[in-house]
């Protein structure tokens, strides 16, 4: 897609959505976050703190997790964003979404679905993380009601881990 | 929500220059976000135009040259990171890097967009001082190298000239036989404060060389080198102790303020504690990059 070379309130995007393409025009300052909740209804993204700091929001783009809060929704031009909705396929649950039910890995469950985006995003990168990695990873993914201890184990249920 | 702004793409240095000088302090360099949107909404900076620099060529590389690392400021945290270069050369800033923020901040924030915005309560700039890093600035009128203990001017505030943009980032290695050391502390994204210390001891056990830095405390991090000076020469032993001992001085060269991230009594106690760590981290590690 062209680049802006003059000065433009809104930019040209072509973006795919859980493998649904989308092309239109947005406002320069439209977050990803605003994008997919109020244009394409996609409510499974939560706003929270706004800041990068809880992981409420996260959303993968091109694989790789971002605080959509935070990412301006014309940098996800020509890439393929994927949410909470896109995982499960054809009415069966994603195996991590699996896992957090069966380990209750959820209390109120607002912080749920930017924590599973996370681990999408740490076992596509490394599909048996240690306790250690998974910590280090999930740093930045706040969980008010406190189900770290749960989603620890969700994970590594998931990754095969043994222990 | 963040208030209406105007977007430019240039797709050279020569259009980011010409945008730069024609629209003034109305237009801010946008390379990945994560400071700016967030100071942005926050409403402690409207900024009516952000130039995207992410499609200008020849800032992106990561590359070792004569011993230096160059980092183009395009380059991620994250690409730092997971890079294997900067893993097997200068496993440290690795490390470091692998404690910035969260996953997420590290995947778009920028080393250059961290350095340019010159928050106090950086991971990198700390670091950066005790390998005597440069920083290289661009604009219509040519370029510039500045030293990072030159760069920073106050908080949010560096030497840069308003249409003048930071291209590259050049991390010498440190000299041979030289070891380092970084240690941050806090509990929230940023470091409540952090010290990063570069030691060389001789054959005889005794600190032939010194570099020490602290960040956050002041209003921009510093290289503290009336403290470099007086360990130069000591025994270790007597170097924890005159760290212990330093506290008025500490005090006054950082001149800690009282904030959330803790008293300046807890501030300047918290130095001298984490500097004498880190010094022993450095000569007992085998941290060579």
């Amino acid at each position: 897609m062209d680049k802006v070379s003059k000065a433009a309130r809104t930019v040209p995007v072509k973006v795919t959505v859980n493998g649904e393409p989308w092309e239109g025009e947005v406002r320069c300052e439209e977050t990803l976050l605003g994008f997919l909740r109020d244009r394409l209804g996609l409510k499974g993204t939560k706003r929270s703190c706004e800041s990068q700091v809880c992981g409420a929001c996260t959303v993968l783009v091109d694989g790789l997790a971002v605080s959509s809060c935070s990412y301006l929704a014309w940098e996800a031009r020509d890439k393929q964003v994927q949410t909470i909705e896109g995982l499960a396929c054809g009415g069966k649950l994603d195996p991590v979404q699996e896992a957090f039910v069966k380990h209750s890995a959820v209390q109120c469950g607002y912080c749920t679905p930017g924590m599973i985006m996370m681990v999408k995003a740490l076992l596509m990168e490394n599909p048996h993380p240690s306790r250690e990695e998974i910590r280090n990873w999930l740093n930045g993914s706040i969980c008010r009601c406190g189900t770290y201890v749960a989603v620890e184990q969700a994970i590594l249920d998931v990754a095969g881990a043994t222990e | 929500m963040l208030r209406p702004f105007e977007l430019v793409e240039p797709t050279s240095l020569s259009e980011t220059f010409g945008c730069l000088e024609h629209h003034g302090e109305e237009a801010k360099v946008y390379a990945g976000g994560s400071e700016l949107l967030v100071a942005m909404r926050l409403g402690l900076l409207h900024s009516k135009m952000l130039v995207n620099i992410k499609h200008v060529p020849g800032m992106d590389q990561l590359e070792l040259e004569n011993g230096s690392l160059r980092v183009g400021s395009l380059v991620t945290h994250r690409r730092v990171e997971t890079s294997a270069l900067v893993r097997e050369r200068f496993p440290l800033i690795a490390r470091m890097e692998s404690k910035v923020a969260n996953v997420r901040v590290r995947n778009v924030g920028t080393l250059g967009g961290n350095l340019a915005f010159a928050e106090p309560h950086s991971d990198p700039a700390t670091l950066f001082l005790v390998y005597g890093a440069e920083v290289v600035l661009q604009s219509s009128r040519g370029q510039r190298r500045i030293p990072l203990s030159e760069f920073f001017v106050g908080p949010y505030e560096t030497v840069m000239e308003p249409a003048e943009i930071l291209v590259e980032i050049r991390i010498p290695s440190f000299p041979q036989g030289m070891k380092g050391a970084y240690i941050r502390w806090g509990v929230l994204e940023r470091p409540a404060l952090n010290v990063a210390v570069g030691a060389r001891l001789a054959e005889d056990r005794l600190l032939e060389a010194v570099r020490v830095a602290v960040g956050c405390v002041g209003p921009i991090p510093i290289r503290l080198q009336q403290l470099e000076e007086s360990l130069r020469g000591m025994e270790l032993s007597a170097a924890y102790q005159h760290i212990g001992s330093s506290g008025t001085a500490v005090r006054q060269w950082l001149a800690p303020v009282s904030d959330i991230f803790g008293s300046d009594d807890y501030k300047v106690y918290m130095v001298k504690t984490l500097l004498q760590r880190a010094l022993r981290q450095a000569v007992e590690g085998d941290d060579h990059g």
